[in-house]
């Protein structure tokens, strides 16, 4: 595991530790400093970097795939992928790791003539030539449609392997996640969470972080009891709701609660005296290929999704359970 | 006839043809006097003109390796460097090309000139920039280097600096970034600033007549032979001037439009 430290103060001021390992992924909203983070690491900017801080760009052994890929458009394929080899046959080094990824074909292309996707794969073996300790992408799934995206993905955790390099990725898009080993969260130019994906999605550290992880409801209410270490007894309007919190919070405190639309449980009737339960109006209702997507009436307005199986009317009052191990709580800032 | 890129889409494009054929008709329409107003049969050259030609070729060439050495440097620092008094320095490459070429050689012969602090100076060290090779070829560099300069200038500021900032992150000094990434990229804007800065120093008159009416070159000579003799010794030395100034400029372009369409 490798781990990295940077402080800058501008274009964002930074202070940020974070530790990699396979895929890793940097979660941060437009704007928050990923790009000046990677270019921080780069040697770019000026900043303080642990490790390689003292060393010029040129010397740090790192790989950087940039947004856009930034392809040399005069040179040929093979010539960008040669571009960093010190080796005395680059031209069949080049080749040598085009044919890994069954792109040889391409060598004597200029960039201008590939897809946005080779293009890609290619400023990735280019950065992989300079042979570096760590390879840093930046947004490498911005700008593709999801099913290009989900190759990506599988490509690049494919090639990390493939050269055992490890990768960090910094982006705003969450699907990446799922296939990292490890992802922190960037907001307000601190790292807000540190560690395994499943870790972090099942306990985000602030609303923000869950509103940035796609959880889409979120409301106030008052702590009135604590059941026990995580469970706490809520009151939201009229109603109390059985909550998990991570932090200690004490009666009387105003929290807000948040919940993902897909663990929000469609109920009927029968099960009117089931725990966490809201009876409510459907105000929209739309039918995806995938999915059906709702929304119910305020007080209380929540979003929820189910698998689209059933292709009948929808009901106008809907029985919705929130699990309470689902149901998160913070304190209101 | 096979054109080279794509006007699909140009919105009225036969009158825009017309309209640039007319313009392009009415610019070279003076140059058919050196068809029309030549006694084809009588052609001849005038005492020295092969000498005068020599002079042009050899010292403009000088010149021009002396624009591209010192002007590039200071093309890429203008291009990249941006302080607050920037544009100042914007404005003093400028004042070579406002100055009217009779006045900028005067002001070059009375720094230069053997009654000046800095031309005795040089004299002293056995170099005299008035009416010498030297002295002829420093007039075209002031000339020529300025429209260097500034098309260099904007060559370099065409390259994107992120992808310099990859060569960086791939292991090359600033130094190898230059001759890999920026030169190269530069080239088309490049080529074209050399094809600009050796047609001004070849057919440079104005500041050349002052500081260094011998070595006679071409212009001067033109010059000499229509006091010394009349319109029909300036045409061959016209003609052959075109000849021995264009190709340069004309293969640079091709060549440089050849690698672009690659």
């Amino acid at each position: 595991m490798l781990a990295l430290h940077c402080q800058t103060d501008t274009p964002v001021a930074l202070d940020i530790s974070l530790e990699v390992e396979g895929l890793s992924v940097l979660l941060g909203r437009s704007g928050e400093g990923k790009t000046t983070f990677l270019r921080a690491l780069l040697g770019l900017l000026p900043a303080r970097v642990e490790p390689w801080g003292h060393l010029p760009t040129e010397q740090r052994p790192l790989g950087y795939l940039p947004q856009g890929y930034r392809l040399f458009p005069h040179l040929r394929v093979w010539q960008n992928i040669a571009f960093p080899m010190r080796e005395r046959d680059r031209r069949q080094a080049a080749l040598e790791l085009l044919e890994r990824i069954g792109m040889s074909r391409f060598a004597e292309q200029y960039p201008a003539a590939l897809s946005g996707g080779q293009q890609q794969r290619v400023a990735l073996l280019r950065a992989i030539a300079r042979k570096p300790k760590l390879l840093l992408l930046d947004e490498p799934t911005s700008a593709l449609d999801p099913q290009t995206r989900d190759e990506i993905i599988a490509a690049l955790s494919e090639e990390s392997a493939i050269f055992s390099i490890p990768l960090l990725v910094v982006t705003h898009d969450v699907s990446i996640c799922a296939a990292a080993q490890r992802m922190a969260i960037l907001q307000d130019g601190r790292i807000q969470a540190d560690g395994e994906p499943a870790e972090i999605f099942s306990c985000p550290p602030n609303p923000q972080a869950a509103q940035m992880l796609g959880m889409e409801n979120f409301f106030t209410g008052r702590v009135e009891e604590k059941l026990s270490k995580q469970e706490y007894l809520v009151r939201v309007h009229s109603r109390r709701l059985r909550a998990t919190g991570m932090a200690d919070h004490s009666p009387g405190e105003e929290v807000i609660l948040g919940i993902r639309a897909e663990h929000v449980l469609l109920r009927d009737a029968k099960d009117a005296d089931a725990e966490n339960l809201i009876v409510s109006e459907v105000v929209e209702w739309h039918r995806q290929p995938l999915w059906q997507r709702f929304v119910t009436a305020p007080p209380l307005s929540l979003r929820g999704r189910f698998l689209a199986q059933d292709r009948s009317d929808p009901p106008r009052t809907l029985y919705l359970q929130l699990p309470a191990e689902k149901l998160l709580l913070w304190k209101k800032e | 006839m096979k054109r080279i890129g794509s006007s699909r889409g140009l919105p009225l494009e036969a009158p825009l043809l017309l309209f640039s054929l007319a313009i392009l008709v009415i610019l070279i329409a003076p140059f058919s006097e050196m068809f029309f107003g030549l006694d084809w049969q009588h052609l001849q050259f005038a005492p020295n003109d092969l000498h005068a030609i020599r002079t042009s070729l050899v010292y403009s060439g000088t010149a021009l390796l002396l624009c591209i050495l010192l002007g590039t440097p200071l093309a890429w620092w203008m291009a990249r460097r941006r302080y607050r008094w920037s544009p100042i320095v914007d404005a003093l490459i400028l004042l070579p090309l406002l100055t009217p070429p009779l006045a900028l050689g005067i002001l070059l012969a009375s720094f230069f000139g053997p009654y000046a602090s800095v031309g005795q100076f040089l004299s002293h060290w056995g170099l005299r920039l008035v009416n010498t090779a030297p002295a002829f070829i420093m007039a075209q560099v002031y000339a020529a280097m300025p429209y260097y300069v500034l098309s260099a200038r904007a060559a370099f500021e065409g390259v994107p600096t992120d992808l310099e900032e990859i060569s960086h992150t791939l292991g090359k000094s600033s130094w190898q970034t230059f001759w890999l990434v920026t030169l190269p990229m530069a080239r088309n804007g490049l080529t074209a600033a050399i094809a600009l800065a050796w047609v001004r120093a070849m057919g440079e008159f104005g500041v050349v007549l002052i500081v260094a009416y011998y070595p006679m070159g071409i212009p001067v000579k033109i010059y000499q032979n229509l006091e010394d003799i009349g319109l029909s010794a300036v045409y061959p030395l016209l003609w052959v001037f075109f000849l021995v100034a264009i190709p340069l400029p004309l293969w640079i372009r091709l060549r440089s439009r050849r690698q672009a369409l690659l």
